[in-house]
């Protein structure tokens, strides 16, 4: 019926708010005449009652809310047929006065789950419903009609054997007394319920509590006067509680337009996350949106087939699942995402909790694929670190065999023609050798070379900066050495070591410069490296070029690699190495 | 002349204590580690001691090390160091540290019996020798190459042989000039390169090693002359001494 309704809204609205509006206008016609604005003002509250409950109608959190405002806005229409003044109007005013105001408090107490909290509400609505209705009924049966205000009491119906006019008075001082406890107990339990609920509630609740609350005081305040209207002449003290009562469909509109502000939160929310999202940026945008700071996102790694938090720390999600409100996100392809948890007290505005995860869905999609890429990323780091090591690694172990091995083997050799050419008497055996010797010279030259550039031993003993004074003096450049003594990891400073020899060879190569600089500095957790020529400038690092290598070269250590080149400004390669 | 060698390759060790017995010398020890060498010392008591850098334990620079515990200890002991690589600051190191009877040779020597015997003799002598390679490459130097361009040829093999520690004597029978021409290069040299004079040979190999090494005082402007100088030195050594080929 309500996806009915809600289809056709505009006719159920004009419909049942001319129904409303002619029902009310019946009910208190003789009013028109005499007090025709207060007698407006109580058809515009069965409208706004009615009117305000069929446009709520189809928001499930507002629980059976509609009914009772539907109700309530009638039961007000019927409190004053005592306009009519004769027959069973007193007994239908008097009966729908009293239950009005029942059903009022009984509809905010349901509101907005649906259902009453706990046993106290329990005992207060149902002391309400007993007492009220009853009372006031009761009331009628012990006094005549003159004393609760009619004027014309011979066409009236009435029951019930008139008491002691005095005693009258002190019963009738009793059901007050009684009435304004019931509406002070009444306050209590509202009062409790905004202390007890979530920011999100409060917020939703507070204005419909506190309209409620007015109405109520004001009509307590009133009923101390007079009890019910008793004729056509609405006095205004009625009005006054007319006007009161229109505060209660205003505040349920209210609650109803902070409801959608808290979807319009979560979108804003959402639109200001960074670029790309992180976990933990979604996570927060979700608790802002939602006033609730125990909401997490467990976001679902499939590769390491675990959850994590904002944080990006492993959680399993909590057991039992009720104790939280937990609700599963699945990327547009269905695949598990996510995992978002709130308070329990969120269990009755998930309609807002289902429209932030399915607006959190895109940005924690991209989240996960950020943070995977990143984190293989890591791995594709660390894999090119530990290849850097290994290079190191076998570049000093082929160094060292050449060292112990061949070398050694030759310089044994060179040895036995030293020997052999002190031996060697005859001239042609003594040029034999003396050829051999330059050969074997050559080839441990050669050896030596060979061994150098896969791992100058200098390096390893002594650091950059010897190693370095090594490697320049024989450069046709001059350069100059800013190079601190301070010794560093062995990859890195093989890594510096490549780096600036290769900076050099393209210098000398390329750059055309009579100069050069090379300075290595620690400063702070890193090393940072730079090279200057005053050559020609221009140099870039085109693909494949030697440029490029020696970027790849540093980034493969961690580190970063600028080169500023300006055509005929020389070349300056700046690299940070982190140590 | 007593020595004692100490080398981790035993096939190098004994071609050389052959070598060297061959020339008369007596190999007093033999050992595979610089400690091994060291505490055998007192026992030994040889002249001179032929080591290695790189031995056992870390395969760095023990032979340095030790070379320094030797002067420290046993002064009358001379130290011959022999490298496989000839490295400008190793040398230095050794050198530097003053007094004499100390060499570096790069150990491709070991093929000339007359140039090893010679530089036992210096150093036992108390004289300090440095491999010519090295010599060479602190010569080919592009930082001096406007001044060194002032020298005639023969001043700069007579410097290169002063670098070497060689004494007047052996450098005016290695370059077959007489005595007094000897003194009026090394003169020339002292003039026109603003050393510091020095009759000792050992400081005059330091003087001569410490301007090598220096930057120069000011800069010049670069003649035609000088620049094609440095060029044409360089290429000999930039074989041994670079990386990148």
């Amino acid at each position: 019926m309500s996806a009915c309704a809600a289809r056709h809204r505009t006719w159920c609205l004009a419909i049942g708010g001319t129904a409303a509006a002619v029902a009310a206008a019946a009910c208190q016609w003789p009013a028109f005449g005499p007090s025709p604005v207060p007698a407006a003002v109580n058809v515009s509250v069965t409208v706004a009652f009615v009117l305000t409950a069929a446009l709520l109608n189809g928001e499930e959190s507002l629980g059976s809310v509609t009914g009772a405002l539907v109700l309530g806005g009638l039961l007000w229409a019927l409190s004053f047929t005592s306009a009519w003044d004769g027959g069973p109007s007193a007994l239908i005013a008097t009966f729908s006065y009293a239950h009005f105001w029942v059903c009022v408090g009984w509809g905010v107490l349901r509101y907005p789950t649906g259902r009453l909290q706990n046993n106290t509400e329990r005992v207060l609505l149902g002391a309400a419903v007993l007492f009220v209705p009853v009372a006031n009924m009761a009331q009628l049966g012990i006094a005549r009609p003159e004393w609760l205000g009619y004027t014309h009491p011979d066409g009236l119906w009435w029951y019930g054997s008139p008491v002691d006019h005095g005693m009258y008075d002190i019963l009738t001082i009793g059901l007050d007394t009684i009435t304004v406890a019931l509406a002070a107990m009444f306050l209590v339990v509202i009062r409790h319920r905004l202390r007890r609920y979530s920011e999100l509630d409060r917020r939703i609740f507070r204005p419909v509590a506190f309209a409620l609350l007015f109405a109520f005081l004001i009509a307590a305040a009133v009923n101390t006067v007079s009890y019910i209207p008793t004729s056509p002449h609405i006095g205004a003290e009625f009005t006054l509680v007319s006007l009161t009562l229109l505060l209660i469909p205003v505040a349920f509109a209210v609650a109803v337009l902070r409801r959608t502000f808290v979807r319009a939160r979560i979108a804003q929310q959402l639109a200001s996350l960074p670029s790309p999202p992180t976990v933990g940026a979604v996570r927060d945008a979700l608790r802002i949106a939602l006033h609730d700071d125990s909401a997490e996102i467990l976001l679902w790694l499939p590769d390491d087939g675990h959850h994590a938090d904002g944080d990006g720390i492993a959680r399993q999600p909590p057991h039992p699942p009720d104790a939280d409100l937990i609700m599963e996100v699945r990327t547009a392809a269905g695949a598990p995402l996510a995992l978002i948890t709130a308070a329990p007290a969120m269990r009755r505005n998930q309609d807002l909790v289902v429209a932030a995860v399915q607006a959190c869905v895109l940005a924690l999609e991209n989240a996960r694929l950020h943070a995977t890429v990143a984190a293989q990323l890591d791995s594709v780091r660390a894999s090119r670190a530990r290849l850097v090591e290994a290079s190191l690694h076998e570049r000093r172990r082929l160094e060292r065999d050449l060292h112990d091995g061949a070398q050694q083997r030759l310089l044994a050799l060179a040895t036995r023609l030293g020997l052999a050419r002190t031996k060697a008497t005859d001239p042609d055996t003594i040029s034999a050798i003396e050829a051999a010797r330059e050969d074997l010279r050559h080839a441990l030259a050669d050896l030596r070379s060979l061994a150098r550039g896969i791992h100058p031993a200098v390096l390893s003993q002594g650091g950059l900066r010897p190693a370095l004074e090594v490697v320049t003096a024989a450069l046709p450049v001059e350069v100059e050495l800013d190079v601190c003594a301070q010794r560093f990891d062995a990859v890195l400073e093989a890594g510096a070591y490549y780096t600036i020899c290769e900076a050099l060879a393209n210098t000398v190569k390329h750059a055309g410069a009579t100069r050069a600089t090379v300075s290595v500095r620690q400063m702070g957790d890193a090393v940072r490296i730079d090279v200057i020529d005053d050559g020609k400038g221009g140099a870039t690092a085109a693909e494949g070029g030697g440029l490029a290598g020696l970027v790849d070269r540093v980034r493969a250590l961690g580190g970063a690699l600028v080169i500023a080149s300006p055509s005929g400004g020389g070349t300056r390669l700046t690299a940070n190495i982190p140590c | 002349m007593r020595v004692a060698i100490a080398d981790d390759s035993a096939l190098f060790r004994e071609g050389l204590a052959m070598l060297l017995a061959s020339s008369g010398a007596e190999v007093v020890a033999q050992a595979a580690t610089a400690d091994e060498l060291v505490s055998g010392l007192d026992r030994s008591r040889p002249d001179a001691v032929i080591m290695d850098i790189r031995m056992p334990p870390t395969y760095t620079d023990e032979g340095l090390v030790a070379a320094e515990r030797i002067r420290a200890r046993h002064r009358g002991v001379a130290v011959l160091v022999l490298s496989t690589y000839a490295e400008t600051p190793y040398a230095l190191r050794l050198l530097g540290g003053g007094g004499g009877g100390l060499g570096y040779l790069l150990k491709d020597r070991v093929d000339d019996v007359a140039a090893l015997q010679d530089a036992l003799r210096r150093v036992v002598e108390g004289r300090l020798v440095l491999d010519e390679e090295i010599v060479a490459g602190l010569l080919a130097h592009r930082r001096h190459a406007d001044e060194l361009a002032r020298l005639t040829p023969r001043e700069r093999s007579v410097l290169g042989h002063m670098a070497e520690g060689r004494s007047n004597q052996g450098i005016g029978s290695r370059l077959h000039l007489a005595p007094k021409t000897v003194e009026n290069h090394i003169a020339g040299v002292f003039a026109k390169l603003g050393m510091p004079a020095s009759g000792d040979d050992n400081r005059r190999v330091l003087a001569v090693l410490a301007w090598l090494r220096a930057t120069p005082p000011e800069p010049r402007p670069v003649g035609g002359r000088g620049a094609a100088a440095a060029t044409a030195a360089g290429p000999d050594h930039r074989g041994d001494a670079s990386p990148f080929g």
